[in-house]
């Protein structure tokens, strides 16, 4: 197709190009590296420390804090689905044509040419021989058509005439993820919210920036637990019991845990992360082991910098609480994080208003104990402190526009690479005596599997007729 | 954990036998190139294919263990079970080439790769091979589907690897003047390549897609740019490229090669790179 080379024709041609495209690919794959190595969407201060203040300019110019939504990689996202646009437009008329009309009846002249391709002569009538012939190809999946005059019979055969048009469906679901990806980028959001335990919210704030979206409803936390696999410090199940309200009436009520997440009016709740307060109203269940050899044990809870006497005067504190305990600089206990991974109990046993000893308890190492001889030890039962959940809140328009652009591909992919444009054409002519066949095929791709497979047909044809190997 | 493979549960005991198998199994491929004995090939497919057979009962002793324990799940969940389950993908696909296209040369180039990862799971850092409980993350069984898909694809880039670096050695040997007779035909070797390629692409494919699909109902977004993510959409862009490249006149043969040879680098650095290299930066949560 000659198109004048103007501008415009120029700049056509240039996007027509199959270079073009391996250029985009591969410039998009080397380009998204740099997003993967350097730290995306962090403050300023961040990268300034990292890279200094003229490495931070750098990065800022260039787009590098936030390198999938800068403007050069989204005009090479442009280029590529321009790209596409216009190789199909130009491209895909001649498949369409080529489907519609697939050669059906090339003088013999031409066939004769082409391979793989067999004679032999068959003793049947012409009508049986086209109908045992068509009865093998068809046994082969083909599709037949047939011609027939007083000495002359011609069939052509042809099955996955489809795979032509593979392409074009493998391409068109790369623009649907593409468009499913931009709804997503224009008309959602993603972001998250913190709830305490039977407090709540209705405020989204967004990541990557200090936007807050309001939502139309409420979302209660009504209480938030952790439970651990048995015997270890592995987390099994996160799980927060949230309850959606709608004018202060109660909606909906759901369990939100990891993987399963609650869907209400468009929007997404999911289950992130969670903390405990640990120096509001926090409860701590200990059981206390006298080491006298005469008495009991027995439980004691005492709430975060409160007291409990214990038995024969003695008086125990609980100075302070961590759920997720570490050693820090200079061994100073601190907080790794809010949940409670490593809780441990800083303990203080006073007599008469002196202190006796320290000790610390943990969750998941009774056996360690700091205090040699003392007159009780500690084991940690349990602790209630108010929890908040941490959920992440999102809404994605486009999402479904993307899976179904997903499973188009997968049909394309399986089309463009599972089945091949297999084409037979069959020419009987009545000699006399004999009839003559010739049989001729041709396939678009995976030439080798259509060689052997032709081989098969022309044996079953062979012995449909009558005719010796 | 260095010398688990020695000490441990008998899943990891079985795993340091496998480990010899396919290191005899590449000899063997090796010493069929230049003899082409009938016999020596025979006994080459043989012994990896004993090797993945028992490859298969330790990840299934592995699974039987995991239930008694308490916390059951499937042999994929960590980085010592991911690289079993590496090289016992790489060992199927690469029987399954074989029986199709009756090419044993190829054992010589691809069992390396088998064996190189189940030897790394007792010297790697980073390698834990007790059985372990899933996190909640980890409870669904999209990973089920993610793991094995994006697997089975590793494995057959791994193959077109080889095929790619057979192509590359024979074509610089030819080159010279100076033909290696009993490596295949370039054509061979570029069609395998190939075919390869189109085996990996869709599970790929599949890979990013049921990943994309967990991650949706795990962390509310299918797609979130974070380094595995990307990697995986920059190894499928290479390989798209390759696929691109086949029909653009003057790119078949070697430079096709080496487009598989890059996306296999890809394929490690996805792997195993992100990992251990990317999180190691500091560069973000």
């Amino acid at each position: 197709m000659k198109k004048s080379e103007g501008f415009v024709g120029k700049l056509w041609s240039f996007f027509t190009s199959l270079k073009l495209t391996i250029f985009l690919l591969f410039i998009l794959a080397v380009t998204s590296i740099s997003g993967t190595l350097i730290m995306q969407r962090a403050n300023p201060q961040q990268y300034v420390k990292a890279y200094g203040a003229a490495g931070y300019r750098i990065i800022k110019v260039l787009g590098l804090y936030d390198v999938y939504h800068s403007w050069w990689f989204l005009l090479l996202l442009a280029f590529l689905a321009l790209n596409l646009i216009i190789c199909s437009i130009e491209r895909f008329p001649r498949a369409w044509r080529f489907v519609k009309e697939p050669l059906r009846w090339p003088s013999r002249e031409v066939l004769e040419e082409m391979k793989p391709l067999e004679r032999f002569n068959v003793a049947l009538s012409l009508d049986e021989t086209l109908d045992k012939i068509q009865g093998a190809l068809k046994g082969k999946g083909y599709r037949c058509e047939k011609k027939l005059d007083e000495r002359l019979g011609r069939l052509f055969a042809q099955r996955g005439v489809i795979n032509r048009l593979g392409v074009y469906v493998t391409h068109t679901s790369v623009l649907i993820i593409l468009i499913g990806g931009l709804i997503g980028g224009i008309w959602g959001f993603s972001g998250g919210m913190t709830i305490v335990e039977g407090e709540s919210s209705r405020n989204v704030t967004i990541f990557g920036s200090h936007k807050v979206v309001t939502l139309p409803f409420d979302v209660r936390c009504d209480s938030f637990q952790v439970t651990y696999y048995p015997g270890t410090m592995t987390p099994k199940d996160y799980r927060s019991t949230v309850t959606i309200l709608e004018n202060g009436k109660p909606v909906v009520t759901k369990d939100v845990r990891v993987n399963h997440p609650l869907k209400y009016k468009g929007i997404s709740f999911y289950q992130a992360s969670y903390g405990t307060i640990s120096n509001r109203e926090g409860l701590l269940t200990l059981e206390v082991i006298p080491q006298n050899g005469k008495d009991e044990p027995f439980r004691v809870q005492v709430k975060v910098g409160g007291e409990v006497p214990l038995k024969d005067g003695y008086k125990l504190r609980l100075v302070a609480f961590f759920p997720d305990l570490v050693l820090g600089k200079n061994n100073q206990p601190m907080n790794r994080s809010e949940e409670l991974r490593n809780p441990a109990a800083l303990l203080e046993v006073e007599k008469d208003g002196s202190l006796q000893y320290r000790s610390w308890v943990f969750a998941f190492f009774p056996e360690v104990h700091s205090v040699r001889n003392a007159p009780f030890r500690f084991r940690y039962l349990s602790f209630e402190g108010l929890q908040y959940t941490g959920l992440q809140v999102s809404k994605d328009p486009g999402v479904w526009v993307v899976w179904a652009g997903c499973l188009i591909m997968l049909v394309g992919l399986t089309v463009c690479f599972f089945i091949s444009h297999r084409r037979v054409w069959v020419i009987v002519e009545d000699r006399g005596r004999r009839r003559q066949v010739l049989v001729v095929g041709n396939v678009n791709r995976n030439h080798a599997a259509f060689s052997q497979h032709f081989e098969e047909l022309i044996k079953e044809m062979r012995e449909a007729l009558g005719v010796s190997q | 954990m260095q010398g688990a493979a020695l000490h441990g549960t008998l899943d990891t005991r079985l795993i340091g036998v496998v480990i010899f198998v396919y290191l005899l199994a590449t000899v063997l491929y090796f010493c069929y190139i230049p003899f082409r004995n009938k016999w020596l090939g025979r006994l080459a497919t043989i012994v990896a294919l004993v090797g993945w057979i028992m490859e298969t009962a330790s990840m299934v002793i592995r699974t039987v263990i995991s239930y008694k324990v308490g916390w059951g799940h499937a042999p994929f969940t960590n980085l010592y079970e991911s690289m079993v389950f590496f090289s016992w993908s790489i060992v199927i696909i690469y029987l399954l080439i074989e029986w199709k296209y009756k090419n044993k040369t190829i054992g010589a180039f691809v069992m390396p790769f088998a064996f190189i990862a189940l030897a790394y799971t007792t010297i790697g850092p980073g390698i834990r091979t007790q059985i372990e409980p899933l996190i909640p993350a980890l409870q669904s069984d999209w990973l089920i589907a993610h793991v094995i898909t994006c697997f089975l694809g590793y494995a057959a880039f791994a193959v077109s690897c080889g095929v790619s670096i057979m192509y590359l050695i024979k074509a610089r040997a030819q080159e010279r003047g100076k033909d290696i007779a009993f490596l295949p035909d370039l054509r061979i070797l570029d069609d395998l390549n190939y075919k390869a390629v189109m085996i990996g692409f869709p599970l790929l494919t599949l890979g990013i897609i049921t990943g994309a699909a967990w991650a949706n109902y795990a962390w509310g977004s299918y797609w979130s740019w974070d380094p595995k993510e990307t990697w995986s959409l920059i190894t499928w862009l290479v390989y798209a490229a390759f696929l691109h490249a086949r029909f653009t006149r003057g790119w078949r043969g070697k430079k096709t090669a080496i487009l598989s040879i890059i996306g296999f680098a890809a394929v490690l650095f996805t792997y195993l790179g992100v990992n251990l290299l990317i999180v190691g930066l500091h560069s973000y949560a």
